[in-house]
């Protein structure tokens, strides 16, 4: 039996992460798009940003089960991660009220917790292109001594 | 880490930091306070003067009725219990209020504590309940018989009748109530509140009650509309608030997936808050005006004073933030204001005798 590595776990965290959070935006799509328009940021956009986001989260987690876009998948882990964060941040120190746009159980987390649980899912992204490459490099080293 | 992946990172980073500052340069929030097409006629700061402050310890705290000796201070989270101070914040006394039948607290938020001498009233509108007891006793027993009259707002007129707020199945929409101890126990007036756009949202606001001039008063949330009637709920005159939305400003939807009415703009509200005191009523604007300066807009709560007999506008003037905090809740009688601010109970003096 394969081993199960920290890789493998990394990858298994987003894959649900991303999953969730996409279907649960889709699963009730017209209160998600009506939330996120109250939004100060994105009151222009809404209706763009409503379907771009879960889309863009089945994209990347697509990407990471599969190996060859596994590099990429992580790569863009971590650009969605840090662009979450960041608009919560901006969020928080610009806007004067507080507008919800998320789903599940992130809803039961106030904006502070939300924001502390997202910048650590970031930092397990590079965390995961590290391993990645250390793991691709290992794999690198048996095919060349054998 | 590769050099290339590092710059992948690094540079979309980036372009995420300057994607929400573009963003944020197109917000609502970097445009110039938008300013009502209206003046107000602002009264001399030096009107209210500070007397004196108490911290109350919690901000959990509402101001449950006034008198000329006494504030009486309820609390949303802790709804038995009734802190009594002082006109002059020297004394403070804690009660514990009675609830006779009630054998657990339900929905702690809903209870809406009402002291008006010699009694005090206890309401919910989900349970439905209204209980009502006599200071000093303080220990209450329901009065109305039991029946389906949720609502979301109530006012005691007199001691043994409510006007309430409720929801309509026949009009979709809110619409006030008369509550009474005899027949007929509840009756609509449908002739008051009048729908514009959704019937919940648009129709949201605050209602109140005038013992001087025996009057109630419906102060809507998202339009210039103070509605005076008499404790029969018959019109006396529809009032204007001095701004200029007469039609609600409200963008409502409808969420299928969990049968709701939900706000899709950004908040809008025009009135935030209105008191009475006498003849008078305070109204807790949302809107810049004309000829005031944005640094005394931002830095308090502007109230606006109409006269209730004809709905006159009289003068406004600011309520500042204490301590960096904002206005909570407030109260005028004997030419003293009563404000809280988060814990903090503060009294001013008043220049301007709103006597009639």
């Amino acid at each position: 039996m394969k081993k199960i590595n920290f890789l493998d776990v990394i990858t298994f965290l987003f894959v649900v992460l991303f999953l969730y959070a996409a279907f649960g935006k889709l699963f009730e799509y017209d209160l998600f798009k009506a939330q996120i328009g109250k939004s100060p940021l994105i009151t222009g956009f809404a209706d763009t940003v409503a379907w771009m986001v879960p889309a863009v989260e089945i994209v990347v987690a697509i990407a990471l089960i599969i190996p060859r876009l596994q590099q990429y998948g992580l790569i863009a882990s971590f650009v969605l991660m840090f662009m979450f964060t960041s608009y919560i941040a901006f969020i928080l120190t610009v806007s004067p009220y507080v507008p919800c746009s998320c789903g599940g159980i992130l809803n039961d987390m106030g904006w502070t917790e939300h924001l502390i649980f997202n910048i650590g899912f970031t930092i397990l992204a590079v965390v995961g292109i590290i391993v990645h490459n250390k793991q691709e490099k290992r794999m690198n080293e048996i095919v060349s001594t054998s | 880490m590769k050099r290339k992946q590092f710059l992948i990172l690094g540079g979309s980073a980036l372009m995420c930091v300057a994607i929400l500052m573009l963003l944020y340069a197109f917000s609502p929030l970097t445009k110039k306070m938008y300013r009502g097409g209206f003046e107000r006629k602002l009264a001399p700061a030096n009107d209210m003067i500070e007397r004196k402050t108490f911290n109350l310890g919690f901000n959990s705290y509402y101001i449950a009725g006034i008198t000329a000796d006494k504030i009486y201070l309820g609390n949303w989270t802790a709804p038995l219990k009734l802190v009594i101070v002082n006109r002059a914040l020297t004394d403070t006394s804690e009660v514990k209020l009675e609830l006779v039948g009630l054998d657990s607290i339900m929905e702690p938020g809903s209870f809406k504590l009402a002291v008006d001498s010699p009694y005090f009233f206890v309401s919910h509108g989900v349970l439905p309940i209204i209980l009502r007891g006599e200071i000093d006793n303080w220990r209450a027993k329901s009065i109305m018989p039991d029946s389906a009259y949720f609502f979301v707002e109530a006012v005691p007129i007199g001691g043994s009748s409510f006007v309430l707020r409720s929801f309509s199945t026949t009009n979709q929409g809110y619409e006030l109530a008369k509550k009474t101890t005899s027949a007929p126990y509840f009756s609509f007036n449908y002739n008051l509140l009048q729908k514009q756009v959704d019937g919940l949202f648009c129709l949201d606001g605050q209602l109140g009650y005038s013992k001087e001039l025996n009057k109630l008063v419906y102060t809507h949330f998202y339009r210039n509309e103070f509605i005076v009637a008499d404790t029969n709920l018959n019109l006396v005159y529809r009032g204007h608030t001095i701004d200029t939305f007469s039609h609600a400003r409200v963008n409502v939807t409808h969420i299928e997936s969990r049968n709701q009415e939900m706000l899709i703009s950004p908040p809008s509200q025009i009135n935030k808050r209105s008191v009475i005191s006498g003849k008078y009523i305070f109204i807790e604007s949302n809107l810049l005006a004309k000829n005031e300066d944005v640094k005394n807009f931002r830095n308090g709560s502007v109230i606006d004073v109409y006269r209730l007999a004809d709905g006159n506008y009289l003068h406004s003037f600011y309520i500042n933030k204490y301590k960096d905090i904002p206005l909570s809740h407030f109260s005028v009688n004997n030419n003293q204001l009563v404000a809280l601010f988060g814990r903090h109970l503060v009294v001013y003096d008043l220049n301007y005798k709103y006597q009639d």
